[in-house]
């Protein structure tokens, strides 16, 4: 088609951007060919983010330019780069939860005549497209009753009307469970096999190395470098973190202890007849689909959600109901899957999200013992290797996975004997994970217990000692590590493996 | 990041962070002394010590307004819970009560009408918004039928000591409304009262996963404004001698405007109460300036919503353009 031409190749020339102080492009030059698929990699703090708002004219870049075809861009805000043909997809997802399929799809984009809307004849074709990768749910339902991953479908379809020629997709499977990213894969496929571009960022090098025709890695708001798709994992990582990283997850050492944390026959809402035994110095993994039950299972332990049978032990107290107060008092340490909704008051500083959960010990007859709160905190920050100015720096202001980080501090404060962990890792870079990894590591030698839900297959088979598997809230697998295999998970998560 | 920043660099941050900190104060103190420039009677004794007399009562208001407000929450029933204590003082005092019983009496009104807001809003999930709607309509009505829509004299001459005893020459609101900042300052700063309240408007599930007992603690604060709103209600009748059914008509809206002004965000977690009293300060000079300046009080009402209007937009702009 002579209309891609408009746009491709696309070249991006020298582009810098600076906030203050923070230079977070420095100076960033590529192309993109039409119907190919770029993977972008990158630590988070890379300048991924600050180069796909330039694309779709959120914000203006200091030097550079785009050249489309030759022919100089210049992209003033988000109106003219969608009217260019470049869609962004976000990594928030971002719908409006009461309005339907459809009306999310068209939403910006509405048809008009003299103010009344008018039917798009661009949406049938989506719905076409949709309909042949097995999306039954319909245009008409609100966006909100569909699951994440098929909110996730919908929106990067978008990018499958015919006047999109580019599409940014930020970390796109992020929240997705194994078999939910092959459809993602799949949609991917189809938009570059139909002449459209693919921008693909992720921290996921499986998927990149399936999807994608090139892959530039960022570093510090540049180009480091380009490698082929099939490139190892070693290799990516440490041309991303720019230093050595011998081995992402860390050794493991046999030193079962007492049990700690004993779950007998519990159900809840969402799970029904769970048991699992925790004990000092392990890492138990639970797995599953999204909404297998994983979550509730954490939540019935942590005293927020009703227990409806079973028993709880947490060292030598039972509980057959109980709240979060109790759990904490039992030594419980919680770190929710959302950072930014559960975890942080992302306008607060470091050191006041750190010590929220150390304050019911850290006072007199209410007066805060802020001296010793404050030390204890800044130890955590220093011990975690959180990147920060201070502990009065706001933690809006931190990266994801420095974020996490302080979220992870919150719940050591308490000096918990276990900790129950969901999805550390989400959205966190590769460098940050190293981290978390290794921080869970000495936590695990110091003697703790690690109850560890994610979704991430590759860090529950790296990190776990023992690997439970949920499917429709049932455990449908318990195994060892080392008999575990990521085809007998899998099959355990969707049903078909030993009940 | 961590990086090395020359000296420069660190005051322009230091700047750009008091700016953002402050600069709806910065932007209101400007307007006001502009203000204040071209009105001669404006820095005269009387004229200060009458301003910051009726600074006091409304600042009273806002200060529970402010702990409110920074717990996520809202409450417009301040103006007509103050008219229902200021009418129960002066009655107890009337049908013969003593000092103390008629202040506990307007004081545990006031604490009342805190609890069932504070109940509605945290243990039955309300919106606050709509609750203290109601509770607005409820304790005006109760004035009402209590007072028959007539005002209360108070002839009890200590009674009065609230509002128009001088100490050390300064008039008494003033003190009260000094002391209870003075005290709400320490203990928002020193106290697990504080921290909790901050944490809950920053992010209360967050709170919760941490153990914090959001749910009490939301009681608390609104049952602390409640009593905070009653004593305002006893300052100002002891002021005026008098308790007026309609005194606090309107000043739910002073007070959220205050608490605005002094910069702390209607969607919680964010501000400091001491800003509240200046941005009550601010908002009453305003309008003590235009008054003295002979300014139509109608042209007033909209002059001094544009000002606001301005300062708020004006700290809007200067946020967003030193970020980051």
């Amino acid at each position: 088609m002579g209309v891609e031409n408009l746009l491709f190749p696309l070249k991006i020339e020298g582009v810098a951007k600076s906030f203050g102080a923070v230079k977070a492009l420095r100076d960033v030059s590529f192309e993109i060919a039409a119907g190919t698929c770029v993977a972008l990699l990158g630590e988070n703090g890379a300048g991924k983010s600050t180069l796909m708002r330039v694309l779709a004219g959120a914000i203006q870049p200091d030097r550079g330019r785009l050249l489309a075809n030759g022919k100089a861009l210049n992209i003033r805000n988000a109106k003219q780069s969608r009217s260019l043909g470049i869609h962004l997809c976000h990594q928030e997802l971002q719908v409006v939860p009461r309005m339907t399929v459809r009306e999310n799809l068209e939403l910006g984009g509405e048809r008009t005549v003299l103010g009344f809307l008018k039917p798009d004849p661009a949406m049938e074709h989506i719905v076409r497209e949709l309909e042949s990768m097995g999306f039954s749910a319909g245009m008409d339902i609100p966006i909100g009753d569909l699951s994440i991953a098929e909110r996730q479908l919908v929106l990067i379809a978008k990018g499958l009307s015919t006047h999109t020629k580019l599409i940014i997709l930020d970390e796109p499977t992020a929240a997705l469970a194994p078999n939910e990213v092959e459809k993602v894969m799949r949609l991917v496929r189809r938009l570059v096999s139909t002449g459209r571009s693919v921008i693909y960022i992720s921290h996921r090098l499986d998927e990149v190395s399936q999807v994608a025709d090139r892959v530039l890695v960022l570093r510090d708001g540049e180009i480091i470098g380009e490698l082929p798709p099939d490139a190892s994992e070693q290799k990516v990582v440490e041309m991303m973190v720019g230093r050595e990283i011998s081995n992402l997850y860390p050794e493991h050492a046999d030193v079962r202890g007492e049990v700690l944390l004993k779950v007998d026959g519990i159900s809840t809402k969402s799970v029904a007849d769970v048991s699992l035994e925790v004990h000092a110095g392990e890492i138990v993994g639970v797995g599953g689909l999204v909404g297998a039950g994983q979550q509730s299972l954490a939540a019935a332990i942590y005293g927020r959600q009703a227990i409806n049978a079973g028993s709880i032990s947490i060292g030598d107290k039972v509980f057959r109901e109980h709240g979060i107060e109790s759990a904490v008092a039992a030594g419980i340490g919680y770190v929710g899957e959302d950072r930014r909704r559960e975890g942080l008051a992302i306008n607060q500083s470091i050191g006041d999200n750190i010590t929220l959960a150390g304050l019911r010990t850290g006072h007199s007859f209410g007066f805060l013992h802020k001296r010793a709160l404050d030390r204890a905190a800044a130890r955590l920050v220093s011990e975690l290797r959180v990147k920060c100015a201070s502990i009065d720096q706001s933690v809006g202001e931190l990266s994801g996975g420095n974020q996490q980080k302080v979220v992870l501090a919150r719940a050591l404060i308490t000096n918990p004997r276990i900790l129950i962990l969901l999805e550390p890792t989400r959205g966190v870079d590769v460098g940050a994970r190293a981290d978390i990894y290794a921080l869970l590591k000495s936590l695990t030698n110091a003697g703790l217990g690690i109850l560890l839900v994610t979704s991430d297959l590759a860090e529950l088979m790296g990190l776990s000692d023992r690997i439970l598997m949920l499917y429709r809230g049932r455990v449908a697998g318990d195994v060892a590590r080392s008999a575990a295999t990521p085809e007998m998970l899998g099959a355990m998560a969707t049903g078909q493996g030993r009940h | 990041m961590s990086m090395t920043l020359s000296n420069a660099q660190t005051n322009r941050m230091t700047v750009f962070r008091f700016l953002r900190s402050y600069g709806q104060i910065a932007v209101l103190v400007i307007l006001a002394l502009i203000l204040s420039l071209f009105t001669p009677r404006m820095f005269t004794e009387v004229n200060l010590m009458n301003l910051a007399r009726q600074t006091s009562i409304i600042a009273l208001v806002a200060a529970g307004q402010t702990l409110i407000i920074l717990t996520g929450a809202i409450d417009l029933s301040v103006g007509a819970v103050l008219a229902l204590c200021a009418v129960i003082f002066a009655g107890l005092l009337q049908s013969g009560y003593d000092l103390p019983v008629a202040l506990a009496g307007a004081l545990f009104v006031g604490a009342l009408a805190g609890l069932v807001n504070g109940v509605m809003v945290a243990r039955f999930r309300l919106a606050s918004f709509v609750v203290t709607l109601a509770t607005l309509s409820v304790a005006k009505g109760l004035t009402l039928l209590y007072t028959g829509a007539s005002p209360i004299a108070i002839t009890s001459e200590i009674a009065l000591v609230f509002g128009q005893a001088r100490w050390f020459g300064i008039p008494a609101p003033i003190w009260l409304a000094i002391g209870v900042y003075a005290l709400l300052w320490f203990v928002m700063r020193a106290t697990i009262f504080g921290r909790y309240v901050y944490a809950i408007g920053g992010n209360e599930e967050a709170a919760i996963l941490a153990a914090v007992p959001v749910t009490r603690y939301k009681i608390y604060v609104f049952l602390l404004a409640g009593v905070l709103t009653g004593f305002a209600g006893v300052v100002l009748a002891s002021r005026l001698g008098s308790a007026v059914p309609t005194a606090g008509d309107g000043m739910e809206l002073v007070a959220i405007t205050a608490v605005v002004l002094g910069g702390t965000s209607l969607l919680g977690g964010e501000g400091r109460i001491w800003a509240t009293i200046v941005g009550a300060a601010l908002l009453n000079l305003i309008s003590n300036a235009l008054n003295l300046l002979n300014v139509n009080s109608y042209y007033q009402a909209v002059a001094t919503g544009c000002i606001v209007a301005i300062a708020v937009l004006a700290d809007r702009y200067l946020r967003s353009s030193t970020r980051k």
